[in-house]
């Protein structure tokens, strides 16, 4: 059918008079200045977004700054917001973070510690040790491990590390080291995909080099390959740090909610995420000030962390160039500094250098040890898996008929119904806006330019502004500047900005799939460029359009932080519209996350949480096989190729 | 000279039983079969490698000269479904043997690649790679075996001031040439190069070339190349391959002189299909 209308294209002009076709050419030209400015419009969403949160967070907050004074707020050691009702002349008084500070800093230097090393290792014996069959197997669990909700992490933290600990410790369990433990289980996924990738992009060439020189595989692997993929594996620390650092219900339900210092690892906590999570719902007034004030100082610290991650990836293409980076030589230095004093410090003790044989046996052991030590690390990360995963299903499948009956079955009902029409919604407002974005940036940009380089750069940062953070936003913009109140279109309108980023990289990728040599065809049968994307390329991204929806829906069920101010978590009736007071709803995770922190009715949260399990590895599984699939009918393809050629 | 230089530095050539690289003959290949899964590579090569000569491996694409050249450090190892038969003795110890400490093998048996390699470190680094792993941890004696393989390479003056730099940010024939330096430093007794200038320019094409015959006074040097008058300038010995057999091993003046076989002939003069 598109070929019958291109021929007709073709044909209308007339071919005799050269003032006609010039005419024509410019009416074309112009059409694509038009189409073009709409696409450069929904890319530059992401950049709007980034600013519209800074602006309306930092405007917000300036009325808890000028009453209680910034370092007051940073620095005081005290958070008392009723003792401010008693005595409302002593605001700064009443208002201190610092305490919050300490600990999500605590929470999430220590999560990522673990975490990081988790993460590394893992990913280590999956990309050189792993067994083929066993590999792919990993893989997938490492997708549904990532996909897991937030709340779930934070639920099975509640039920299952925090007994254990205030077992072995006598206390109430809750606390920094709960926390951690569960921050760590969270972002270790994060961290092993990435530092994975990061690995298998490491030319083999190294490999054979450091092996043609006498280093045995663990010696080739933890001195060649693994700092030939530092930069990657950095990226993933840091990713994963924003993570944990941003994360807010998951640390809410383990932290145990005292606005102090720590007193130990196993005492009771406060962080800067958990502190709005607790007190957004019902604060007014300074206190909600307050808040989005707290709200600043972790986007200030996350939008840190993803500058830093922009130079990192900068650093990498330096190497990649052969160029040397700022960062680098710096680290040069740094490290010659140190070799140095360890020379000297070996000098002064009289160390004398043994040679040859025996240390290179010694040396070669280490390398020995930290391959077990990567083998031990997976064995623990898999026995998590299966701990969290079989300790859910042991509890929650016993009590599924709990949550099939009585006033259960309805809240199910609405919850079920809450999610359902907050995914269409979103996904009706984002994938439109998305897919003109990516079609802006690989059809219509200039590839490399710097209006490209910032919308890429401002779409990663939205990407990694956390949930709670979005939470506040639409809190003050749609529910209550634009006096939607907490609807169902207030959720979906924040939640479809955290999917956008998502959205756009998928789409992008499957845009960069599609062979320029189908859009040259369609160009030369006469077809506009717009005609070109529509009928040519979009019908082949659909998968990667594809794959970008089943991701953003598993993205939705998994929210929590940023739906509870937004859209509400109540389940009292069944929303009539989609806007204006009573309209809220709920999701399943934010229901499951509402009954595991009024700690009420747990037997129908692990009802709950063996059917988000199910969901998530529905999705994720089913994304995989898809992804596996395409792959191999491409292989497949590619053989028949190849194959008369060599025969 | 520089070799007892480095003696002295310490770098030992490992373990002096194992490995005997004083004998006349430094490779001594028996009767060979290689098979990857069910291709036979190569079929019956039996070739004595001398200490001290230049030996070229010549023959049309595919006929097994890398296979050949990677089965004497072992490096085939890392290929799944490879299987040799027949006996290979380096240093007068059979590689195949049981109880061969692969690591000090490759050290002493060193290798080249085609395209050059160099690890995203350091120029001093990458040099410094080997004695490292063979446990030399004092800064004065790595500066000395960095200095000593810098020049043996003759890319000193080039790269003295550049030592920290990355090795990624040098030249395609400079990287190639620093890959000779990092496998010298290792100092090996043997140098195996699979076509080191087939990436290269003229110009540092002929500056490998002459390393090569300033190299053969201290190690013996397999090298594998297309290249027809490279292999006549710089080769004592050469052996041209044919559908993975040996058809003719002799002198390099004889070769290309007079070869004894009509294939042989027939390839060097490029009549070959
Ligand atoms: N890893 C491998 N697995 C299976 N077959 C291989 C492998 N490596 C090489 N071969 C086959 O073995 C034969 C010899 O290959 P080899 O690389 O030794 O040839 P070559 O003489 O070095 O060729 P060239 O001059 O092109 O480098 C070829 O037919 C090749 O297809
Ligand atoms: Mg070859």
């Amino acid at each position: 059918m598109s070929l019958c209308e291109n021929e007709q294209v073709v044909s209308e002009p007339p071919a005799d008079s050269s003032k006609n076709t010039k005419l024509v050419k410019q009416k074309g030209s112009r059409k694509i200045q038009f189409e073009k400015h709409i696409f450069f419009a929904c890319a530059l969403l992401s950049i709007v977004a980034v600013a519209a949160i800074v602006i309306f967070i930092f405007i917000n907050s300036v009325p808890a700054f000028s009453k209680i004074g910034f370092f007051q707020f940073i620095f005081g050691t005290k958070w008392f917001p009723d003792g401010y009702k008693t005595d409302p002349s002593n605001a700064s008084e009443y208002f201190g973070i610092f305490p919050m500070i300490i600990n999500s800093l605590c929470v999430t230097l220590l999560s990522l510690l673990f975490g990081g090393i988790l993460g590394v290792f893992s990913a280590l014996f999956l990309v050189y040790w792993c067994p083929a069959k066993m590999k792919k197997i990993v893989e997938q669990l490492i997708n549904v491990f990532a996909g897991i909700p937030s709340v779930m992490y934070g639920f099975f933290g509640l039920v299952f590390i925090v007994p254990i600990l205030a077992k072995m410790t006598g206390t109430t369990g809750l606390g920094i080291m709960a926390c951690t433990l569960v921050l760590m289980l969270m972002i270790l996924p994060t961290i092993a995909s990435m530092s994975k990738n990061a690995l298998k992009s490491v030319p083999e060439s190294y490999y054979e080099g450091a092996i043609a020189l006498g280093a045995t595989k663990e010696q080739a692997i933890f001195t060649v390959m693994l700092p030939a993929a530092k930069s990657g594996v950095v990226s993933g620390l840091i990713m994963g740090m924003g993570r944990a650092v941003g994360e807010a219900m998951a640390v809410k339900l383990v932290a145990g909610g005292v606005a102090a210092f720590p007193e130990g690892l196993f005492s009771p906590i406060r962080t800067m995420t958990s502190s709005i999570a607790m007190e957004m719902g019902y604060a007014s007034g300074l206190q909600r000030d307050a808040l989005i004030a707290t709200g600043l100082i972790l986007l200030v610290f996350v939008l840190f962390l993803n500058f830093a991650l922009a130079r990192v990836n900068r650093a990498k293409a330096a190497d990649n160039g052969g160029r040397t980076s700022k960062a680098g030589k710096a680290n040069e230095n740094v490290k010659g500094f140190s070799a140095e004093v360890v020379y000297i410090g070996r000098r002064m003790f009289g160390v004398k250098e043994p040679i040859a044989e025996p240390v290179y046996k010694k040396k070669g052991i280490i390398c020995l040890i930290l391959k077990y030590f990567s083998f031990v690390v997976t064995a623990f990360v898999g026995l998590c898996l299966v701990v969290i995963v079989g300790f859910i299903l042991v509890n929650g499948l016993p009590n599924m008929p709990d949550l099939f009956s009585g006033d259960a079955v309805g809240e199910l009902g609405k919850a079920i119904f809450g999610t359902v029409a907050l995914i269409f919604l979103t996904l009706v407002i984002a994938v439109p806006l998305g897919i003109c974005a990516a079609i802006y940036l690989h059809e219509y940009s200039r590839p490399g330019s710097r209006t490209v380089k910032a919308i890429r750069l401002f779409n990663d940062t939205l990407g990694g502004v956390p949930s709670i953070v979005f939470g506040l936003f639409g809190n003050i913009v749609f529910v209550s500047w634009m006096g939607m109140s907490q609807c169902l279109l207030a959720g979906a309108l924040t939640m479809a900005l955290i999917i956008l980023p998502t959205v756009i990289r998928a789409v992008e990728e499957s845009l960069i799939a599609v062979p320029d040599s189908l859009r040259e065809a369609s160009l030369a049968l006469g077809a506009s460029k717009l005609q070109t994307v529509f009928k040519v390329v979009l019908p082949q991204a659909l998968p990667g359009i594809f794959t970008a929806i089943v991701l953003s829906i598993g993205r939705i069920v998994g929210e929590s932080a940023a739906l509870i101010f937004t859209m509400g978590s109540s389940l009292a009736f069944l929303p009539q519209g989609i806007v204006g007071r009573g309209n809220a709803s709920c999701t399943l995770t934010v229901y499951m996350y509402v009954l595991a922190n009024e700690g009420a009715e747990m037997n129908i949260a692990y009802a709950l949480a063996v059917i988000l399990l199910l969901i998530v590895a529905v999705i994720y599984v089913g994304l995989g096989l898809l992804e596996h699939f395409g792959k191999n009918k491409g292989d497949r393809k590619c053989k028949e190729k190849i194959k008369p050629k060599t025969a | 000279m520089q070799r007892k230089n480095k003696a002295e530095n310490g770098v030992t050539r490992g373990n002096a039983s194992d490995f005997d690289f004083n004998r006349e003959v430094a490779i001594s290949i028996n009767n060979m079969n290689l098979w990857y899964s069910s291709f036979h590579a190569i079929k019956n090569v039996s070739m004595d490698i001398k200490k001290g000569e230049v030996t070229a491996f010549i023959g049309p694409s595919g006929c097994g000269k890398s296979t050949l050249l990677k089965s004497l450090n072992r490096m085939n190892d890392l290929v799944p479904g490879c299987k040799i038969t027949g006996k290979i003795e380096i240093g007068g110890k059979d590689i195949y043997g049981a109880g061969v400490d692969l690591p000090m093998l490759r050290k002493n048996v060193g290798m080249v690649f085609q395209k050059p390699n160099p690890f995203p470190k350091s120029v001093y680094d990458n040099i410094a790679y080997a004695p490292r792993l063979f446990g030399v941890r004092d800064k004065a004696t790595l500066d000395n075996i960095v200095e000593t393989s810098l020049r043996r390479s003759a890319m000193w003056d080039e790269l003295k001031d550049r030592l920290n730099k990355s090795a990624l940010g040098l030249s395609g024939g400079q990287q190639q040439r620093l890959c000779i330096a990092r496998a010298l430093a290792a100092d090996p007794a043997i140098l195996l190069m699979d076509e080191p200038t087939s990436a290269l320019d003229p110009i540092s094409t002929g500056k490998i070339e002459e390393l090569c015959d300033e190299l053969k006074k201290t190690v013996t040097v397999v090298i594998v190349t297309h290249n027809m008058q490279q292999a006549a300038r710089i080769s004592d010995k050469t052996a041209f391959f044919l559908l993975g057999e040996v058809i003719e091993f002799d002198d390099t003046a004889k070769i290309f002189s007079n070869p004894s076989h009509p294939e042989t002939e027939r390839y060097i003069s490029g009549r070959f299909g």
